[in-house]
């Protein structure tokens, strides 16, 4: 099932939580809305789910207006950030309750029940009710009662966020496998950059009620559109262009000027003379050996902008044995790898 | 041209929206904001108007005949000054003794705790009057302590009054009290100490100012309830008159309609600004408990446990006394001559016989059903359904809080007694008895019903509905199975109040119709004391069963903590 939406705006009193969004979901993908706290991304889906009623715009499910259709009508899946699974009914009741209120035949109710439980790990489980299970059983049990009724879309609020890494790292996985499996066009709303780049097909990310970027997410990654991206995925280092570093124009407008440039921190390479001509001198602030991974911040002595020298985070695999704070690196940042983020 | 099409579309999409709404959940919003409304303006705010048109009715049309005929009378200004003279006074002795006993059960380690809670909180389960009665059995003419002594003591007057009414509204205030030092900050009581503060000083700095609303709030619902009781007054004031029993003492005594509604009137002037005041501090008191707030450890302290212990043992002695003699008297053969043990005052050969504690079980199951059915509707109402209409409903929701009982019973002669309004086809009923507990209480029970309802997350009803569920199917699979527990507690709550109330009732009763409460009244009045005493004895029985009965169906499913004593 494909998903349209058309200039969809939504109010709060003043507040315009939703600002003129189009967005296109292909079938069978799965597609993560990101973006900082309040930034609309649960409206938008609410607003999809039909328990919000957008102020302005069209969506259209496969070519049909979905805004007339009720959200008890819309035959779609949700998971919520809390689980709100239905306190007064066992594991098996509540999985089975999408399919009560659809008439299912008792018979067919009970054997759906049976094989989605199996499908989420969770079949032994079925007579208990939600308390007795632990925060990540109980999201997988949100998950088989959204699915039971074999919906045409899957929307996830948040679904992971409530549980502590290991599970999240797990379940996060599974829902990744289930998604292949079921082909079932998804969207998934998360605050969590490597989720969204792990799961997604297509990632959108939201500010401010609008959509700022969209796009595979190598695409958003590689190229960010802007510095809040850069800031907001991966941690891009914003430099302005007046510092004179080389960039590479990859197909942009000749003769505009730019004005932020960015580069990724493991594009950052540091030596110990200076030996090319794009190299700064720079002076090592901080470590952080993360293992695999060793994070550098340095000061770079001869560039300034408003506020005094700047700062640059390098990372380079490894141990980066014998580099102490206080040492003198040269820094190089090879043009290709140098994006504009922002025009004049 | 991209522009002008989208701009159409969002056109064509509000329209479109719009003839959505206007489906069958939008008329169901509107029949049921008027399921709701329409019931509290017939029984609430017509017999206000009613009450109101009628005080100032003259022989002549309409003035201010009857105001100036009350008024400037040398009598209300001594009604007016009693009335503020008993009120006053019980109000900061009730407040004083009743945070002290919360105190003690909340912040100290006075063994027994439990005990002695329960025993607070007995004198809800009795009609309103019984701390009279009980007091009259003690101290006077006839009573324990004169026949003991042969003295010839006698409690009748403002000190009868004052001490019957400090018994009766304490459980009120030592719930308010209790519910709010229960709700303590261990890391404010931590951080006192570290910097050096003794106890008087932590408690001057630190309780007292974190109690200070419900300070507030127990004052001014003590005032309210005792300004406006007159059952106490009734049968131990004697000759001494408050504004409270001249209503009943002009309407019943005199059949002067006009002046019992005046009075009426100036009653309702300190209620509602009681109640007015009481909201409006009361919202701005979020956030007491921060979200990081740690539980209270209590260290043991022998000066101050047993300081508390004699304490809580002296209040509860004075009510388990008069409480007790009660009883006690209901099972002798004739009090206070021959105290050997008999049944015969529970034969009921009174006039109507053992009818009235029928009228009031009857009574108070149908206060019970309706009471449940009207505030379990409005909460949800308010709570849930979005509308434009939120806040006035929930205004007029709560206006009961501030009408008092007689004035609202005076009400509903005015309103309903006249065969061209409908409802006079259950005027004279028990049914409209019932009606009128239930709109007394509307606010009490509204309050614990939406408070309950904003605890169950709306996501549950999200959720159903993404899976396809109705409204009605999650109402019947979700909402209710999750509120039961607190609608009983509200069912239970109109059962109880209308067991033992007076006050809005008295007006509304015809010998066929007299509930057990206004019979403890009438054979008080009539110095049958063991009469009397027996049909408070019977009350309390039913009271206490139902409330054993709902304990014991709340435990069996797990919901221990839903409490049923308001
Ligand atoms: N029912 C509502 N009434 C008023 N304002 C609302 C309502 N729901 C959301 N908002 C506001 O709309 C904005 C967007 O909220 P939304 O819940 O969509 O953000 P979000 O991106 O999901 O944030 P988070 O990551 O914190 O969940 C916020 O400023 C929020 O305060
Ligand atoms: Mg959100």
């Amino acid at each position: 099932m494909s998903l349209e939406i058309r200039n969809t705006s939504k109010f709060f009193g003043r507040l315009k939580a939703l600002d003129n969004v189009s967005l296109q979901v292909e079938s069978g993908s799965l597609v993560c809305f990101l973006g900082p706290s309040g930034c609309g991304k649960t409206t938008l889906l609410r607003v999809i789910s039909g328990l919000l009623q957008p102020d302005e715009g069209v969506l259209f499910l496969d070519g049909r207006n979905l805004l007339s259709v009720p959200a008890r009508k819309r035959n779609f899946g949700m998971v919520f950030q809390s689980y709100s699974l239905f306190p007064n009914m066992t594991i098996a009741a509540n999985v089975a309750y999408g399919l009560e209120s659809r008439k299912w035949q008792k018979s067919d109710i009970a054997e759906r029940v049976k094989e989605i439980l199996f499908l989420v790990h969770l079949e032994d489980q079925a007579l208990k009710y939600p308390h007795q299970l632990s925060g990540g059983q109980q999201q997988r049990v949100a998950l088989a009662r959204a699915l039971a009724p074999k919906p045409s879309m899957l929307l996830l609020d948040e679904p992971l966020s409530a549980l502590d890494a290991k599970v999240r790292e797990e379940l996060r996985d599974e829902i990744k496998t289930l998604q292949n499996q079921l082909r079932i066009t998804t969207i998934m709303v998360t605050h969590d950059q490597e989720e969204a780049l792990t799961l997604s097909d297509k990632l959108v990310v939201m500010c401010d009620g609008k959509i700022i970027q969209e796009g595979s997410p190598m695409d958003v990654y590689q190229n960010p559109a802007n510095s809040f991206v850069a800031r907001f995925i991966g941690r891009m280092n914003v430099l302005p262009a007046s510092t004179g570093i080389p960039y590479s124009r990859n197909g942009h407008t000749k003769g505009a000027v730019p004005n932020l440039l960015g580069i990724r921190p493991e594009h950052v390479y540091l030596t110990t003379n200076a030996d090319s001509e794009s190299v700064f001198k720079g002076t090592v602030m901080l470590i952080r050996r993360l293992g695999n991974l060793t994070r550098v911040i340095l000061r770079l002595d001869h560039i300034q902008n408003g506020k005094g020298p700047i700062r640059i985070t390098a990372e380079m695999p490894g141990q980066a044995d014998g580099l102490m704070i206080g040492h003198t690196r040269y820094v190089s940042m090879p043009p290709p790898f140098v994006r504009i983020l922002e025009w004049e | 041209m991209g522009i002008s099409i989208s701009a159409a579309g969002s056109l064509f999409n509000r329209a479109k929206n719009r003839t959505a709404e206007i489906d069958g959940e939008f008329l169901l919003k509107v029949f049921a904001v008027g399921l709701v409304a329409l019931p509290l303006f017939l029984f609430v705010l017509y017999p206000l108007i009613h009450i109101l048109g009628r005080s100032f009715q003259t022989a002549d049309g309409l003035g201010l005949e009857n105001y100036i005929t009350v008024l400037g009378t040398r009598r209300f200004f001594l009604l007016l000054y009693n009335s503020f003279a008993v009120t006053l006074l019980t109000t900061g002795i009730t407040v004083f003794l009743a945070y002290g006993f919360a105190f003690a059960t909340q912040r100290t380690r006075v063994p027994g705790k439990n005990v002695f809670r329960l025993i607070a909180l007995i004198p809800l389960f009795a009609p309103s009057l019984v701390q009279a009665q009980g007091l009259l059995l003690l101290m006077g003419r006839n009573g324990i302590i004169n026949r003991t002594f042969g003295t010839e003591y006698s409690i009748y007057g403002f000190w009868g009054i004052v001490i019957s009414s400090v018994l009766y509204v304490f459980p009120y205030a030592f719930l308010i009290f209790s519910a709010s030092l229960a709700a303590a900050d261990n890391r404010l009581y931590e951080s006192s100490r570290i910097l050096g503060a003794g106890p008087f000083r932590t408690f001057m700095t630190v309780t007292l100012p974190s109690t200070r609303f419900a300070v507030m709030a127990a004052t001014f619902v003590v005032f309210t309830l005792v300004i406006t009781d007159f059952g106490n007054p009734m049968v131990v004031g004697g000759d001494y008159n408050v504004l409270a029993t001249e209503v009943y003492n002009q309407v019943i005594g005199q059949a002067n309609f006009e002046l019992g509604t005046v009075i009426g009137m100036v009653l309702l002037l300190p209620v509602a600004a009681a109640v007015a005041i009481e909201k409006v501090l009361n919202k701005n008191h979020y956030g007491l408990l921060s979200e990081h707030a740690t539980p209270m450890v209590i260290e043991p302290h022998h000066l101050r446990d047993g300081f508390f212990a004699v304490y809580v043992t002296l209040i509860c002695l004075c009510i388990l006394a008069v409480l007790g003699i009660v009883i006690f008297a209901s099972f002798t053969h004739l009090w206070p001559y021959r105290l050997d043990f008999s049944l015969r005052h529970y034969a009921f050969d009174v006039q109507n016989g053992i009818q009235p504690l029928y009228n009031s079980i009857y009574t108070g199951l149908m206060a019970a059903g309706i009471g449940v059915t009207a505030t379990g509707l409005a909460a949800y109402v308010t709570e849930r359904f979005n509308t434009f209409f939120d806040t006035p409903l929930y205004f007029l929701c709560i206006v009961p809080a501030a009408v008092p009982g007689m004035v609202l019973g005076l009400g509903y002669i005015m309103a309903f007694n006249n065969p061209s309004n409908p409802v006079y086809a259950i005027y004279g009923s028990l049914l409209l008895i019932a009606i009128c507990n239930v709109y007394y209480y509307h606010a009490q029970g509204f309050l614990i019903a939406s408070t309950s309802m904003k605890q169950i997350s709306s996501t549950y009803d999200e959720a159903s509905a993404i899976l396809g569920g109705t409204f009605i199917r999650t109402v019947r699979k979700i909402t209710l199975p999750l509120m039961w527990p607190t609608l009983l507690g509200v069912a239970v709550f109109f059962f109880m109040r209308s067991m033992v109330t007076l006050s809005a009732v008295i007006f509304l009763m015809t010998p066929s119709t007299q509930v057990a409460a206004v019979s403890v009244l009438l054979l008080e009045d009539r110095g049958a004391v063991n009469q009397a005493a027996a049909f408070s004895v019977c009350i309390m029985a039913v009271v206490v069963s139902v409330l054993l009965v709902a304990r014991i169906l709340l435990n069996t499913f797990g919901h221990r903590h839903i409490s049923l004593i308001r």
